[in-house]
């Protein structure tokens, strides 16, 4: 049975130094694959202490912590808007404009406020926007059918290479079948990391809701993907 | 070759550039505007206030006035800080939260007036119409400020926001009504004291739809990034 917590701490992304550039794609696929496909009962650490503080300087006037509030921010923002969009335009476009609302309302910030949920929130009402105003539905196309290049690893595998690009293509696939609101649930929390109280935050509903979706979601994809997606939870 | 899902390392200096373009006010300018309206808000309903009468005790002991004053003023600062506050979130407080402080205030002043009603004696009846009119005017001014303190704040929930702004604005009115209406039918208080703080909440709550709810535009910032080098170019 799996377990949820509100306070469950998040994932700390290390960089990969002193692996091959050419392995690290590959590696990260499965890594990201294993994770969507672990129990989100799982304890995972990281923390938005840095970004908070950051934003807490900037907002009492420090023009300098807005550099370093991006270097904490734009990666995650930059992850969750291309995974929504598919495209590295709007991606990069509503990034940009979502630290340019967060610049404007700095004063606003409350001390001692999270400020990940925020900047989130931002960015899926961007989008939001930006999905109703240019009439068109948000591609589902799989980032490799766009023309990206997959990742090679030498390092890896073979078969463990085509194995985890296959996951991530089903389980992407899978995902996009989902309706938003419980795939945008289940991303938040184990793509981005988000806990499940700040997920509701930032999806404007109750904790009680998220898990809902985030199990769902789960389960699907369980269901969808059997022995494959279990043979990359162990 | 470019990496599809790697962040361009010019992005940020056209956000730094931008933002350094687009002046905003810190917290201590902004903490002061919000003191100014306020007090603004304050002063002109006290203005309403003093112009309808102001205090009228009628036949009502001083006693009685002070101790419904203070417990409808405690009703009034525990509704404004449920409403305004926003539990230290960004995005506010829950719709559960809200909702429960938009119907428990004006209960909790019912709950006061019935109890208090027991002790008090006779007095000269007073049009409803009459005190309806004043309870939403003098409930107008902190309406109006607490909305544009909140103003495109990007709560999650801004017409739930806007209904509890409404009610707290609601308990304000009732508040200066218990110094100002010296009447103690029970009717005539639940249609002149407490009925406008029903409409105050219609009114907040679309205040919330239009005033605090985020106007996220995607073309918000189209006009100054125009003339930023390479702001357009992206990707």
């Amino acid at each position: 049975m799996l377990v949820f917590r509100a306070s469950e701490p998040r994932r700390r992304r290390a960089p990969l130094a002193g692996i091959d550039p050419s392995t690290q794609g590959a590696m990260i696929r499965k890594a990201h694959v294993a994770s969507l496909a672990r129990p989100l009962s799982e304890p995972e650490a990281c923390t938005d202490a840095p970004a908070n503080r950051a934003m807490d300087r900037y907002a009492q006037g420090d023009d300098r912590a807005f550099s370093e509030l991006y270097d904490s921010l734009a990666p995650r923002l930059f992850g969750y808007l291309l995974r929504q969009t598919k495209n590295n335009a709007r991606a990069e476009d509503l990034v940009q404009q979502t630290f340019l609302q967060m610049h404007c309302a700095r004063g606003r910030f409350i001390p001692g406020a999270n400020v990940v949920p925020w900047a989130f929130a931002i960015a899926r009402r961007l989008l939001i926007d930006n999905v109703r105003r240019s009439g068109r539905e948000v591609s589902l196309e799989l980032r490799e059918e766009a023309g990206a290049p997959p990742p090679v690893s030498t390092a890896m595998a073979q078969d463990e290479v085509v194995h985890s690009k296959q996951l991530a293509l089903s389980i992407e696939r899978e995902l996009s079948r989902l309706p938003d609101a419980h795939r945008e649930a289940f991303e938040l929390i184990k793509t981005e990391g988000l806990t499940l109280a700040e997920a509701a935050q930032v999806l404007g509903t109750t904790v009680a809701a998220v898990k809902l979706r985030a199990h769902r979601t789960y389960q699907a994809l369980r269901e969808a993907l059997g022995p494959m997606f279990e043979r990359s939870s162990q | 070759m470019k990496k599809r899902n790697a962040i361009p390392p010019a992005m940020k200096d056209r956000i730094l550039a931008a933002a350094q373009k687009e002046s905003s006010p810190t917290r201590t300018a902004v903490t002061l505007d919000k003191a100014l309206l306020l007090l603004t808000a304050g002063l002109v309903a006290a203005n309403v206030f003093l112009a309808v009468g102001g205090v009228n005790l009628g036949p009502r002991p001083l006693e009685l006035v002070i101790s419904t004053a203070l417990g409808r003023g405690t009703i009034a600062l525990t509704a404004t800080w449920a409403a305004c506050a926003r539990g230290g979130s960004m995005l506010g407080r829950s719709r559960i939260w809200l909702t429960a402080t938009t119907i428990a205030t004006p209960l909790a002043i019912a709950g006061w007036m019935l109890l208090a009603a027991r002790g008090a004696p006779t007095g000269v009846p007073v049009a409803d119409w009459s005190c309806f009119t004043t309870a939403v005017l003098l409930g107008l001014p902190p309406l109006v400020a607490f909305a544009l303190v909140h103003h495109r704040s990007g709560v999650s929930f801004p017409i739930a926001t806007g209904a509890a702004l409404g009610a707290a604005a609601g308990s304000w009115a009732d508040f200066l009504m218990v110094l100002h209406c010296p009447s103690p039918e029970v009717t005539h208080r639940l249609i002149g004291h407490i009925g406008p703080t029903v409409i105050l909440v219609a009114l907040g709550a679309a205040l919330g739809a239009f005033a605090i709810r985020s106007q996220v535009r995607s073309d918000y910032f189209r006009t100054d990034r125009s003339s930023i080098p390479g702001f357009n170019d992206a990707g």
